[in-house]
């Protein structure tokens, strides 16, 4: 038995599962911010008993935030939709390693019909012109040699124009769930960036309000003495 | 003085010799379109299945 590969799939069955992931990372990211910040204050809560450890509470709880924050907004950055045009292709700095792979092998994304996108569009728009050509030839032609010619090249533009504009479908999917792969990725760098942040906050947190004690109460002096 | 209008993109006819002729913006070239062969790439979603799956 011969597998015969699905033509229904697309690159773009991937972007769910990435979006998947990254919804994780951010759900990650809130509950160990959650724990963090959101249980600190409360354990040294009666510990601040100055204005310079409010302030120096303050930066760590900031601190912390931030951290959280950083790595939520690169991570719900995956979850934003890109717009991808044929243009993207050449241009997206997110597509820049993609890029470089179809450079090592542009037949295999560009097939016979040229080495870029621009090529494919206007490979397209040519075999899309001579089509209606050759429909209006093949209707005053009365020729049956000439006639059966221009049947058969009607047959091959429609094949050509068939095959690049499945081409450019896939680069163009391609280059879509290629941007979310970046995202995600970029996401997962700026997460790690983020985490630490947010424990550098908390430390400062920490510090702050275990450094001091509270005055301690000077103990009143006893009124019996004892006999010595 | 008489000027030689340029053909249209994509524009067709028949050469002398009965083959058909297409103007592809630069000249007049034998019409063959090349013939995809399906050298592509494989992505996600076209593996094939695992061997302890059912197909």
């Amino acid at each position: 038995m011969s597998f015969e590969p699905p033509t229904a799939m697309s690159p773009l069955d991937a972007v769910p599962e990435m979006r998947t992931a990254a919804r994780w990372i951010l759900g990650a990211a809130a509950a160990v911010g959650a724990a963090l910040l959101g249980t600190s204050p409360l354990a040294a809560a009666g510990q601040i008993h100055t204005t310079g450890t409010a302030v120096a509470a303050y930066a760590g709880l900031i601190t912390g935030l931030a951290g959280v924050g950083w790595a939520i907004w690169y991570t719900a950055d995956a979850l934003v939709p890109p717009l991808t045009t044929p243009k993207s292709l050449d241009t997206d700095p997110r597509l820049r390693d993609l890029r470089a792979q179809i450079a090592n092998d542009p037949p295999a994304f560009y097939g016979p019909f040229g080495t870029s996108m621009a090529d494919l569009l206007a490979a397209k728009a040519l075999h899309q012109q001579v089509a209606a050509n050759l429909t209006a030839a093949l209707a005053r032609e009365q020729d049956p040699g000439r006639r059966s010619l221009v049947q058969l090249k009607l047959a091959e533009a429609g094949t050509a124009v068939s095959a690049i504009g499945g081409r450019i479908q896939t680069l163009l999917e391609l280059s879509h769930a290629w941007c979310i792969r970046t995202q995600l990725r970029r996401a997962r760098l700026h997460t790690l960036a983020g985490a630490a942040v947010a424990a550098l906050g908390v430390v400062i947190f920490l510090a702050a309000t275990g450094a001091e004690s509270p005055p301690t109460p000077v103990p009143a002096p006893s009124a019996t003495r004892t006999a010595s | 003085m008489t000027t030689d209008a340029v053909p249209e993109l994509g524009a067709i006819r028949f050469a002398d010799d009965g083959t058909l002729e297409v103007y592809n913006g630069i000249e007049w070239v034998k019409y063959e379109p090349p013939a995809d062969n399906g050298y592509g790439t494989l992505f996600r979603g076209q593996e094939p299945p695992a061997a302890h799956e059912p197909s």
